[in-house]
Formats: C-alpha cells, sequence, structure tokens
C-alpha cells in the first residue's frame, strides 16, 4: 500500500529528487571553497562537504563539523532554510498521496456495504421526505442507501452514519451502483420535483423491471405520467394533506382517529398479520377464531385466493381482493393477511402465537 | 349545509384539493391570497376567490373574521406567513376553528402556540405512507379507501339525536358488523369528555344523546344505520 501511495506521486517526488541534489551539489562545491583546511575552515575533502550539507538540509546538525568563516555561515544559513522549504514539500506531498488513497478507500467499503445489503431499499432525495423515512428505516433496522445529489444532505446522511451516496440518482451508474439489480427490492422516489422522480421512475424501471418503484407526485396532473414511467404505487403529499383537512370540517371525530393513526403516536393501531401455512388459525373459521378474546378487532380480509370468491361485501385491490366485515362462517386459509385495528401489545402477542405455532406443528415432522 | 364561511388562505395545491372535496359538499367558501396571479387563476377555474393582504387586521375584520368566519385554513406558503395569520386571526376571535400546514416540523409548536386548532404536517403524511407501503401495502389501501373514501367504503361520524332508540344502549349491544355491516371504529362519550375511545372491546360506554359514533362501511349500510337511529328521515 504504501509503495502503492509513493507511486500515485512518482512526478512530485522525481521533481523534489531532483531539487534536493542540485541544493546539495550546490552547498557542498559552496562550502567546499568557502571553508577547506588551506583558509583555516574544517573541510578536508569533497566527501567531508557533501557529508555537512546533508546533516545540515535535513535539519539533523551534528556539530562535528562547524562554518567558521563569514562566507561559510552565509552558506549554512541558506541551507538551513531551503532545507526547511524541501522537508515541509517531501511531508505535504505523503499526507496529500495518503489522503486520496484514504478516499478510495472509504469508497471501496462502501460499495462493499452496499453490496452486503439485501433486501434494501434504495432512497432516491434525503429532503424532508426522505429524511422521515430513513429514520423510520433505520429504527426498523431496514437495509437502505440514500442518493442524493446534494452535498448538504449527504453530509447528514453520513452523520446519521446511512450509507449515503453523493451522486445524481438519474443516473444508469448511480441506480447500479446503489444495488438496483442485486440486493434491492423497493426504490422510493421522493425528490421534491415531479420532473426528475418521473426520470427516476423511468432510469429505474428500464434497469429492473421487476422492482417495486414508489414515487412523490406533488402535481395531480403528473399522475398518469408517473404510473406510464412504470411506478407501482404513487403518493401524494399535497392531495392527501387537502383531503385530511377537508374532513376536519366535515367530520372532525373522525379526523382524530384519522391523525391518530396515520401518525402512529397512539397505540392504537391498524396493522396486518399474514396466515401462514400450519398456523394455528390456518383452515380455521372467524367463529371460532374470535379475536375478541385477543382484545384486537378484524376489520377485513386481505387475499388473493379464489377460494373465498363468493363472500360479499368484495373490493377489489390490485390482484388481490379486500373483505370488508366478513361473516363468522369465513374460514381462513394461508397466505391470507388480517387487517385487524388493536393495540400494539395486543398485535404482537397474537403474531407471536402465529409464529409459535408454526414451528410448534413442524417440529414433528423434522423429527421423524 | 351552514351559512358559515370557510376562509382559505393561499391557493395552491393542497388547497385546491381541500376546495374541490369541500365544495361537493355544498359548504360556503372562500379562498384568499395576496397574489393577484393566483387569484386569476382560480377565478378562471371558476371558483370564489379574493385578493386580500392578510397582514392587515382591518382587511381580516372586513373578511367576517369575529363574526361570520367559522373555520380558517392557513394555507400559505411560508411557516412564518401561517404563524402570523394564526395569531392575527386568534386575536380577532377566540371560537374560530383555525387548521394551518406546517413545513418544518420545529414550526408545529409555534403554530400550536399562536392559536392554531389544528396543524396538518403534509410532508410527515407523506413519509408515513411511502414508509406503509413499503412495509405492508394492504394496510394503506384500506385506510386510504377508509380516510379519503376513494371507492365505496367510508369513514362517517354519527351523533346520536334525541329520541333515538340507541339512547341508554350499550357499544357491547349495537353488534353493528352482524345487523348493519357496519365496523365500529371509536366512541365520544360525552360523559367521559371529547377524547375518541377505539371500540377494542376492553371497555363499554353507555350511549346517550349526543355522544357520537365512528363507523365505517359503505355507503348504503351507513346510510341505513342513520335512518333507522332517526338521524334522517
Amino acid at each position: 500500500m504504501f509503495l502503492g501511495v509513493l507511486s500515485s506521486k512518482r512526478f512530485e517526488l522525481t521533481t523534489l529528487a531532483f531539487l534536493m541534489s542540485f541544493l546539495i551539489f550546490i552547498a557542498s562545491t559552496a562550502i567546499y571553497m568557502f571553508e577547506n583546511q588551506n583558509v583555516g575552515g574544517q573541510i578536508s575533502d569533497l566527501y567531508d562537504a557533501f557529508y555537512w550539507a546533508v546533516v545540515t538540509i535535513s535539519t539533523v546538525g551534528y556539530g562535528d563539523i562547524t562554518p567558521v568563516t563569514t562566507g561559510g555561515r552565509l552558506v549554512t544559513t541558506a541551507l538551513i532554510i531551503s532545507g526547511l522549504g524541501m522537508l515541509a514539500f517531501f511531508t505535504s506531498i505523503i499526507v496529500a498521496a495518503f489522503n486520496e488513497k484514504m478516499s478510495e478507500f472509504q469508497d471501496d467499503r462502501l460499495k462493499a456495504s452496499i453490496e452486503k445489503c439485501t433486501q434494501s431499499t434504495i432512497l432516491c432525495g434525503f429532503g424532508r421526505v426522505g429524511q422521515e423515512i430513513a429514520s423510520q428505516l433505520h429504527a426498523n433496522k431496514l437495509n437502505f442507501v440514500v442518493i442524493d445529489i446534494d452535498e448538504q444532505h449527504i453530509a447528514l446522511a453520513q452523520k446519521k452514519e446511512y450509507i449515503a451516496l453523493h451522486d445524481d440518482a438519474s443516473k444508469n451508474t448511480t441506480l447500479e451502483q446503489a444495488g438496483i439489480n442485486h440486493g434491492a427490492k423497493t426504490v422510493l422516489c421522493t425528490t421534491g420535483d415531479d420532473v426528475t422522480n418521473v426520470y427516476i421512475t423511468l432510469t429505474s424501471r428500464y434497469l429492473n423491471p421487476d422492482i417495486t418503484i414508489i414515487s412523490r407526485a406533488n402535481r395531480e396532473d403528473n399522475v398518469k405520467k408517473f404510473y406510464q414511467a412504470g411506478a407501482n404505487y404513487l403518493v401524494q403529499p399535497y392531495t392527501s394533506a387537502g383531503l385530511l383537512a377537508a374532513e376536519y370540517i366535515g367530520q372532525p371525530v373522525a379526523f382524530e382517529a384519522i391523525h391518530g393513526i396515520l401518525h402512529d403516536d397512539k397505540d392504537v393501531k391498524i396493522e396486518a398479520i399474514t396466515i401462514s401455512q400450519n398456523c394455528f388459525l390456518d383452515g380455521v373459521s372467524l367463529q371460532k377464531a374470535c379475536f375478541n378474546q385477543y382484545k384486537a378487532r378484524l376489520i377485513g380480509i386481505v387475499s388473493d385466493n379464489p377460494i373465498h370468491a363468493k363472500r360479499r361485501n368484495r373490493y377489489k385491490l390490485h390482484n388481490q381482493h379486500f373483505y370488508f366485515n366478513p361473516e363468522s362462517s369465513f374460514v381462513l386459509h394461508k397466505g391470507d393477511i388480517l387487517v385487524l385495528l388493536g393495540r400494539q401489545l395486543s398485535i404482537e402477542h397474537l403474531q407471536d402465537l402465529i409464529e409459535t405455532s408454526r414451528l410448534r406443528r413442524r417440529t414433528p415432522w423434522t423429527i421423524n | 349545509m351552514d351559512n358559515k364561511l370557510i376562509a382559505i388562505f393561499g391557493y395552491n395545491s393542497m388547497s385546491f384539493e381541500l376546495i374541490s372535496q369541500l365544495s361537493e359538499k355544498q359548504h360556503n367558501l372562500l379562498i384568499l391570497d395576496d397574489d393577484p396571479e393566483k387569484i386569476e387563476l382560480a377565478e378562471q377555474k371558476g371558483l370564489p376567490a379574493q385578493l386580500l393582504d392578510y397582514r392587515q387586521d382591518d382587511e381580516l375584520v372586513d373578511l367576517g373574521i369575529g363574526s361570520q368566519v367559522a373555520t380558517l385554513f392557513c394555507f400559505l406558503e411560508k411557516d412564518s406567513e401561517n404563524v402570523f395569520l394564526t395569531l392575527s386571526a386568534r386575536a380577532l376571535d377566540q371560537q374560530l376553528k383555525i387548521i394551518a400546514v406546517v413545513n418544518h416540523p420545529d414550526s408545529a409548536e409555534k403554530l400550536l402556540a399562536a392559536g392554531a386548532s389544528k396543524i396538518i404536517d403534509p410532508y410527515e403524511i407523506c413519509s408515513n405512507k411511502v414508509y406503509q407501503l413499503l412495509t405492508k401495502p394492504s394496510i394503506t389501501w384500506v385506510l386510504d379507501q377508509a380516510v379519503f373514501g376513494r371507492a365505496d367504503l367510508h369513514m362517517a361520524e354519527i351523533t346520536i339525536p334525541e329520541h333515538s332508540i340507541l339512547d341508554k344502549t350499550l357499544t357491547s349491544q349495537l353488534n353493528l358488523n352482524m345487523k348493519y355491516n357496519l365496523f365500529l371504529i371509536g366512541v365520544v362519550d360525552k360523559e367521559l369528555g371529547d377524547k375518541l375511545y377505539f371500540s377494542l372491546g376492553e371497555q363499554d360506554h353507555k350511549l346517550d344523546v349526543g355522544d357520537i359514533l365512528v363507523v365505517l362501511g359503505a355507503n348504503r349500510d351507513i346510510r341505513k344505520f342513520k335512518k333507522d337511529i332517526g338521524v334522517i328521515q
């Protein structure tokens, strides 16, 4: 590594070496002329002169040979001053070389940490919205890579120890570097500019046809363009806020309820739980499951299972269906998603029960 | 609905969405802005708009703050402008409902201190929604329908009228999901104050006249329920 550093500064180091040899040559000749034994000095031959010059220029200065004539002292003073300059020059070259190497080293480390990420999210734009999403992702220990072109935003991200790339997110190379084709699961376009968001959406869709893209759309007119560019989901901050404000006029209490649920600040939440294979709820009817005993209430069930197709209150939802307020005869199957309203603790408890019952049922199979 | 005026300060994409929602419900509203260009834009769309400088208290009084105006929306661009408007309006009318938009989280407290009744942070809503889409997309759909009623599912609040059959019944006896195909989200029990109690089966409430039920369901079911308990004839 040290040799690598030196070779990267070959030109500067050669220049320095030439300068140094020239200086030593001039200084030793001069001192030999002023201080040779014929004029009463201590220098007997040219080798002594060379030795004296090296000891002086390197600021070592043993003092075994000292100048006695005025001319010799002048030469010494000049050599000491230029020696200091040489030393400073040499140090600065080495420090600069190491600095460059250091940033390369950090880039490599960044690349390695991106490559290690699986199921990660690429977050394009680290503004107000991006920062809040990042802190939520970080709090829930999910992998993500931040990309932003603004230096201040990147500095902020680095300060919080997020993986951050300082580059243009609409460039193919940047997205590839962030892992769009290996490890990344979702791309979020959260810049404040619709044009940029559409462009990043389009680039991401072109690079990876299967990735999930969630984009922020600021203007209602642009919604269609986002879907054309390949976005899976859109979030419209101004529209949502406007709708919420409208709700307050007619229904202030409902507004409170929505606000509470949207903000996650109360411990009452709407949460989704997936029925896994072999868990204690697989194949059980709602009447038997009786969610009330877990202090959670079932709002509905999301499922793509054709078995439920004849049930009432069916709402279409992408390629699945949402069954609102299902009857007690509704039988749960694996893959169904329960949408529950309840306290955080009750829901976590139910989730644990599902997980442990699945494991318990599986053990006899593995033993036999 | 009532004839009280809703004043909306600032014409932008957010207030436009609010206006299109409110005008469906036949509210009496007026857009105000100090930028003549925006007023012209609003008028081109056939919306009631008026040029007004929110910095002048006289103009606010002329508008009807303190008399006619019941609700005020502060949708101006900068937080400082919204705080200023909230302060001026609150000084003129203690009862006014003021809903303000906040751009920076630090400003939220300032707006509340200035006298805003409610604050809305569009960026926070947006980031929460993105996070939800990322982790549990099916919930987002359900919430979207419930909150914003884009499909047939709606959230509605129903105040129990006088001489209603629900007077003196317990929430546990309601069985709305069986009888009306409605999901009861919560109750405001006036005996216990204005707080919304989420209906989680932990606590029973005795319903009286004036209590509010928040329900989720299809439009026709909500209408049928309202008819049966005597809210609409």
